[in-house]
């Protein structure tokens, strides 16, 4: 946590306060300030480019669009959406410092063995040291919690190419449900700074020591804008994530339509009753003709595949899912 | 005199009684203190519907493959309280904070949302697992709040055999053990009742029609008829 220094405004003495205190008592005159500010954090929105209505259209498109086309379109409904707003941490600035690695070395030595075959073995070397300076450029986007029920975004992208204005968090909060960040600006920077250190650990490195931190740091929370969308069918629940910059779907779980033999099974039973309640026969012939034209539909003649068709189970064709 | 820092704001307060209840001189937010640990408590706010909870849980049985009807045993909502931890390493730690959910999958983070202070006179379950349980392989947090989450603890019965999924109130994300695998053939009642009836009205046309004529008829008839009732059927579901 890091300590900053301020002036009192009463007495102009320096007093010192930790990272995300919001007050402090000067040791010199004894008043108390108020500290306001977010330490240096910026909190910018993306505003949402699309309402309600586009959002519920580009579920009934993918939907239209997968196997069972426009009749799985129609048969979901729409119950509500919520359009939320998802913090990501943005860390910008230039990771510096300095690496020192010790990497094991492999050299290979041609040998010849008692009868004089030529083989070559593997010898182990002299170690590798090396040092070298990092002075890299980051900017480094994560999400400030678990959204994983949201699916996946880009937002580091989005947030460098879209126009980003000043939170206010008024007006956003009156749009939709700001979600609170519940991972701190530290772990965004670790992960911001374990993203510039990947790829160093190449192969054969037996030690490594490293010191690597961010040096003109800007750091953002950006808001991106996401609708929760629930479509319901049947009784049942089916929540939707969709990007409101883009239109796109980010997460769904939709299953496929239901397909389920209803003419066969009661046309093979009537079949069967017709022959017996005709003569033993006809029973016997149209029985066995029924067996012939089940194993024919289903491929097999196991009781658990004739007993699924005769009871009219149904089959699901496959769904349409995103994220 | 005990200081202790406000979980809210950070400012260092002066514990000024031996209550465990104090509040913030500066942003005058309400906090506990445990065994020195001062502690924010944050809930979601969430209109309990229980119907939703269990159509996401069907929802999701149905997109897995589930042919077999899930049936529901029991439903209950709840705020259930979770520790939330911010450490000093930047990383954070979240763990169920009563006993209530034994048994039940828990949520591995806490869900995105808008996070409030309870308004007075609203109390919420208080967790049963003490902080110093919960900070106990913890060096000293930065920040530890008590969370307060809407969950659904549904058991339900698939394939004959019972299980419990928790389903979240903010996102309405379903959590669920693995599944029983399903076994056997699963046959509605109400299909079983349907065929029966159709196999005894066919018996019936079929030893009453006075000839092979008449009987060939009645059974197409039957056939007709039932099958148009199945489609109907399905059309209303």
């Amino acid at each position: 946590m890091a300590t900053i220094v301020f002036k009192c405004p009463h007495c102009g003495g320096p007093f010192e306060c930790a990272e995300g205190d919001r007050g402090a008592v000067c040791r010199f005159c004894g008043v108390t300030s108020v500290i306001s500010g977010d330490s240096g954090v910026h909190r910018l929105l993306i505003r949402e480019r699309i309402d309600l209505n586009a959002a519920r259209t580009a579920v009934r498109k993918l939907l239209a669009a997968g196997e069972s086309g426009r009749e799985s379109a129609t048969s979901f409904s729409f119950k509500e959406g919520t359009l939320f707003f998802l913090p990501f941490w943005r860390v910008r600035g230039m990771a510096t410092g300095w690496q020192w690695r010790e990497k094991e070395t492999f050299r290979e030595e041609v040998d010849y063995d008692e009868n004089g075959t030529r083989f070559t073995r593997t010898v182990k070397g002299e170690n590798e040291r090396s040092f070298s300076l990092i002075a890299k450029p980051l900017d480094f986007s994560t999400p400030a919690g678990e959204y994983s029920s949201f699916g996946q975004m880009r937002v580091g992208i989005a947030a460098a190419v879209l126009k980003c204005e000043a939170l206010d968090y008024q007006d956003t909060a009156a749009r939709g449900t700001v979600a609170d960040p519940l991972k701190g600006v530290a772990q965004a920077r670790q992960e911001a700074l374990a993203v510039t250190r990947g790829g160093g650990n190449s192969e054969g490195t037996i030690r490594r020591e490293e010191r690597v931190r961010i040096s003109s740091e800007w750091l953002a929370l950006t808001y991106y804008p996401v609708w929760r969308l629930l479509f319901t069918r049947g009784g049942r629940v089916y929540p939707v994530a969709i990007d409101a910059v883009n239109g796109d779907v980010i997460r769904c779980q939709f299953p496929g339509e239901e397909r389920r033999e209803r003419f066969l099974p009661l046309a093979f039973i009537a079949m069967v009753l017709l022959g017996w309640t005709t003569t033993p026969t006809a029973g016997v012939a149209l029985t066995a003709l029924a067996v012939y034209l089940l194993k024919w539909r289903t491929g097999t003649l196991d009781a658990p595949s004739i007993i699924k068709l005769l009871a009219g189970t149904s089959k699901r064709s496959a769904g349409v899912q995103r994220g | 005199m005990n200081t202790t820092r406000c979980p809210q704001c950070g400012f260092k307060a002066e514990l000024l009684t031996e209550s465990d209840f104090h509040t913030c001189s500066q942003c005058r937010t309400l906090f506990r203190v445990f065994g020195g640990q001062s502690v924010s408590e944050q809930y979601f706010r969430h209109e309990p519907n229980d119907a939703l909870a269990w159509g996401a849980l069907i929802g999701l049985l149905d997109f897995a493959g589930a042919v077999v009807p899930a049936a529901p045993t029991a439903i209950s909502f709840g705020y259930h309280p979770f520790w939330f931890a911010d450490l000093d390493n930047g990383s954070t730690r979240f763990k169920a904070a009563g006993s209530a959910l034994d048994g039940y999958p828990l949520p591995p983070a806490p869900p995105p949302g808008n996070l409030e202070f309870p308004p007075p006179g609203r109390s919420f379950p208080q967790p049963t697992i003490a902080p110093e349980t919960f900070l106990a392989r913890i060096e000293a947090p930065v920040r530890l709040r008590l969370l307060q989450l809407p969950l659904y603890l549904i058991t339900f019965e698939l394939s004959g055999q019972p299980c419990q999924a928790t389903v979240s109130g903010c996102t309405w994300q379903v959590y669920l053990p693995n599944l029983p695998d399903e076994t056997g053939v699963h046959v509605s009642s109400s299909r079983l009742l349907f065929l029966g009836g159709y196999i005894a009205l066919l018996l019936l046309a079929g030893t009453l029609a006075p000839n092979i004529f008449w009987r060939s008829v009645l059974i197409a008839l039957i056939l007709l008829a039932a099958w148009w009732f199945e489609r109907s059927g399905d059309r209303k579901d």
